[in-house]
């Protein structure tokens, strides 16, 4: 395989999208797209047109090559995969896991990357290993009550072992309970929350043992 | 006639008291739960030929045996076994409410629901009873207390289901833990606790401390064995046993309210009102404010408005006493009625404006829903001393008056604190000590800041106030550990009806007459004895048995800097009321116009200062003994009282005097 600078293969994709659009793409529209000057897209055509994976035809229209073809799906592939490997493997957000995605793209190493799949296809296969996976990674993003701020909301996950534990539960927090944190104190403690349609307030040393994840 | 018992039970602020009311009308009767300090109240109606008494049950959240009210009403529906418990829920808030019903119908005793506060959620959200009623296997009723819909249903019901068996509602806890129930059930069938017995086996998973005693007591510590055996492995499944249960508990719930119900409107429009209103109460900036400002409001009326009516009081007493001596030739009987007897009586109506107005304030604040809120906005305060948000107000009333302030702390919700509070109250400094402090301080410190001598005393009884409670919670067994925790329903605000604001403020007036009332009068006629006798000397001269007594603590008063037998004279009077000392020193002296003659001959400032700080602590006055031996209920805690402020007031004045000799 050819080796291709980031921009390239950001023309390359490009290309394709247009091809795929309408067979063929002009220098202009490209230009379009990727808002820059008509100079800088026909240096870089240029180059891919040496690799022999675009044609460049006159009147500014361009088509890809058989070979620049399978190219730039081999690079669509590749861009789905690691995506899917952030959002579904690791359970980043799809926001964060665009703009990571963008830079592993380029400068992954085959072999890393071929790992990437295979861990992904393993989860995908094993749901109850994912589902482990997935509570295990997601205690580090449970908080305390009294951590939340105020106007937030999170979910119970569960009330640590205290002597208030009965009576919290008693008073239906209990896990999966949307709990809502309205307002503190005047001197700063206690705080007010409300749930299941009502008001409670607790000190936050007793928030402190109510478990949530936002 | 036929009777039957019938129990009251649910959450707090659900209208049970309303209901209760609404259905025994005047025919209530305040008392104690046996041993402790919360209330009790029963009641009785007639429904065709029975008649049914009702026993209103402490609000509670669940039936665990967390609280000391949880324990009252568990034991009472288990020993006492009442015919039927009626289980009062807030219609506007089904799902927390219900959790309570859920665990009585595990106890499996007959039940009765009622639908509360209906008018609530008219066009708001619709109830539909009959599914309600059959998935919960009860009768259901809806009442509005203060609109007084469903009353009449709800006497029928209660009559009806008297008489009728019930199905049992089992919730369904799992195949694993079933089966654990189960296992547990077969091995109680040889014990006789008075419980259901899967109730005993699902609470000896949930590992309930009380049960646990009570099987241990039967030398049936196997069972309790047995029963960690089981919860040990169903950890293995559920590495959270009480939440599992709990949680299944509230997924039956939230089902059948799901089913029968539907909701016209959002949710969130029943909380706009009331919330709209907690976005100033509780305002991070107005909160303290406005407490305050409802604190110098309920203060005011009961001490100034209250005091108005205390003056004619006392000058009708005086009055009687004097008119009424006309009539009585014996010198002994005539000094009888008017000192001991009617001015013992007086003593104790006296008490009644302050009383009357103090509970008319109060109660309209805590049916409003605002003594909640008070002790949000106070909780950290008074959690840096050692006590609960709600300790504030009858702390703020110990200024006015100490009778009244005890009062107060019933709306604490745990005992030890409750306790706590009563026991810290008398170093408050009342309005009744203000009067021995403008006389001393106009004698002996006129040109030395009067101001800040009597600010200084002030400020003494708050800091003995506070150095008590840590002393307290730090050594006494029965008060020992920490504040109790807060966790606490803010109710929606809520429209009290004017009648169950008077009829709660004339209970506790009465309350007040009866139990307190008794013993001031006893203590009035006894000072009066003491002064008396032997009869035929002079009222509290030298020469009577006050006059010995005073002879015999002068010496133990002398290294408090007034060791001289009219001191101690007036400190015995004091106990009739604080305001008394200024009174007993001027009969002694010829006068109160000759005091700042003659006490300048006895007293050095140093001395007079010291015999301020021993009036400041030294005993609570009778009236206050007496609401004490009410309040806490016990004999014991009442004579801690009496003799740790003796101890203290001593102690304190004592080491003011000796170290001002000093320096
Ligand atoms: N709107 C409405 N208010 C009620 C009803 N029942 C009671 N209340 C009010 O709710 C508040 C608490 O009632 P209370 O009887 O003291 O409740 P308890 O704590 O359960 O004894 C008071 O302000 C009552 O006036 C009702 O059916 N409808
Ligand atoms: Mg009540």
């Amino acid at each position: 395989m050819v080796y291709l600078s980031e921009t390239q293969e950001d023309y390359l994709l490009d290309i394709l999208k247009h091809t795929t659009k309408s067979t063929v793409a002009r220098i202009k529209d490209i230009a379009k797209t990727r808002n820059v000057s008509l100079p800088t897209v026909v240096s870089a055509i240029k180059t891919l047109a040496e690799k022999n994976i675009i044609n460049h035809e006159k009147y500014g229209y361009i088509t890809l090559t058989d070979y620049g073809i399978e190219l730039a799906k081999n690079l669509l592939e590749r861009k789905k995969n690691i995506l899917r490997f952030l959002t579904f493997t690791l359970g980043i957000p799809e926001d964060i896991a665009i703009i990571d995605a963008h830079k592993l793209e380029h400068d992954l190493s085959k072999q890393t990357y071929e790992q990437f799949i295979k861990l992904t296809d393993f989860l995908a296969a094993n749901p109850l290993i994912k589902e482990q996976f997935d509570k295990f990674a997601k205690r580090e993003a449970y908080m305390k009550l009294n951590e939340i701020n105020v106007g937030e909301t999170a979910k119970i996950v569960k009330i640590e072992n205290s002597p208030i534990k009965s009576k919290l539960l008693s008073m239906g927090t209990t896990p999966g309970v949307q709990i809502k944190v309205e307002k503190v104190a005047p001197l700063g403690d206690p705080i007010e929350v409300t749930l299941l349609g009502y008001h409670l307030t607790l000190r936050k040393d007793e928030a402190e043992k109510i478990i949530v994840e936002r | 006639m036929k009777s039957f018992t019938v129990a009251l039970i649910g959450n707090p602020n659900v209208g049970k008291s309303a209901i209760f009311n609404e259905l025994t009308g005047s025919s209530a009767h305040v008392g104690n739960w046996p041993g402790v300090t919360v209330e009790k109240k029963e009641g009785k109606f007639t429904y065709l030929d029975t008649q049914i008494n009702v026993v209103d049950l402490p609000g509670i959240y669940s039936l665990s045996a967390n609280s000391i009210d949880e324990r009252i009403a568990r034991d009472f529906i288990v020993k006492e076994k009442p015919d039927l418990v009626v289980c009062i829920v807030d219609s506007t808030n089904l799902v927390r409410n219900l959790y309570l019903f859920v665990s009585l119908k595990e106890l499996g005793v007959k039940t009765l629901l009622v639908l509360n506060m209906i008018d609530l959620i008219e066009d708001k959200l619709e109830i539909d009873t009959t599914k309600l009623s059959s998935s919960l296997k009860t009768r259901v009723v809806k009442t509005s207390a203060t609109k007084k819909i469903g009353i009449g249903e709800l006497k029928e019901a209660i009559f009806d289901e008297l008489h009728y068996p019930q199905e049992e509602l089992y919730v369904d806890y799992g195949n694993d833990i079933e089966r654990s129930i189960e296992r547990i059930k077969n091995l109680l069938n040889g014990t006789n606790l008075p419980y259901n017995k899967r109730f005993l086996a699902i609470k000896l998973l949930e590992q309930d401390p009380l049960i646990i005693q009570e099987l241990k007591q039967q030398q049936k510590e196997n069972i309790v064995e047995n029963a960690i055996l089981e919860i040990n492995s169903l950890e293995k499944i559920y590495p959270d046993l009480e939440t599992e249960i709990i949680e299944k508990r509230y997924g039956l719930i939230e089902g059948v309210v799901k089913n029968s119900t539907k909701h016209l409107v959002s949710i969130e429009d029943r909380l706009t009102t009331s919330d709209r209103i907690d976005k100033i109460v509780t305002n991070r900036y107005l909160g303290i404010p406005l407490f305050a400002l409802a604190m110098l409001i309920v203060f005011e009326a009961t001490f100034k408005l209250g005091g108005f009516f205390a003056d004619y009081i006392e000058q009708f007493f005086g009055w009687a006493g004097d008119g009424l001596s006309q009539y009585i030739h014996n010198p002994i009987l005539q000094s009888f009625v008017k000192d001991g007897l009617i001015g013992g009586v007086g003593t104790v109506i006296v008490f009644l404006p302050n009383i009357l107005i103090l509970f008319l304030f109060l109660s309209f604040l805590e049916d409003v829903g605002y003594m909640a809120r008070a002790a949000f906005v106070m909780d950290r305060l008074m959690h840096s001393i050692g006590l609960p948000g709600r300790a504030f107000i009858p702390l703020i009333l110990g200024f006015g008056c100490n009778v009244p302030a005890i009062m107060a702390t019933r709306t604490i919700a745990d005992e030890k604190d409750r306790l706590l509070t009563i026991l810290i109250n008398p170093f408050i400094s009342c309005t009744a000590r203000l009067p021995i402090y403008v006389l001393l301080t106009g004698i002996f410190f006129k040109e030395n800041h009067p101001g800040l001598i009597i600010f200084s005393l002030y400020a003494l009884g708050i800091i003995v106030a506070i150095l008590s409670a840590k002393l307290f919670r730090s050594t006494i067994p029965q008060l020992k550990g920490k504040v109790s925790f807060l966790i606490m329903e803010l109710p929606i605000y809520r429209m009290p009806t004017i009648k169950a604001v008077l009829l709660h403020a004339w209970e506790r007036s009465r309350e007040f007459l009866k139990k307190a009332g008794t013993i001031i009068l006893l203590g009035v006629i006894l000072v009066w004895l003491l002064s008396s006798i032997p009869f035929g000397v002079k009222y509290a001269s030298e020469q009577s048995f006050v006059g010995a007594l005073g002879k015999f603590f002068a010496p133990i008063l002398s290294p408090s800097g007034f060791g001289f037998w009219q001191a101690a004279v007036a400190l015995i009077f004091g106990l009739l009321a604080k305001e008394t000392v200024v009174g007993t020193m001027g009969t002694l002296f010829g006068g109160e116009d000759k005091l700042s003659i003659a006490l300048p001959h006895l007293f050095s400032p140093l001395s007079a200062y010291a015999f301020m700080v021993m009036s400041l602590l030294y005993i609570p006055c009778i009236a206050t003994i007496g609401v004490i031996y009410r309040e806490t209920n016990s004999l014991k805690w009442t004579a801690f009282s009496v003799f740790y402020s003796l101890f203290i007031g001593w102690i304190s004045a004592t080491l003011i005097y000796q170290i001002g000799s000093i320096l």
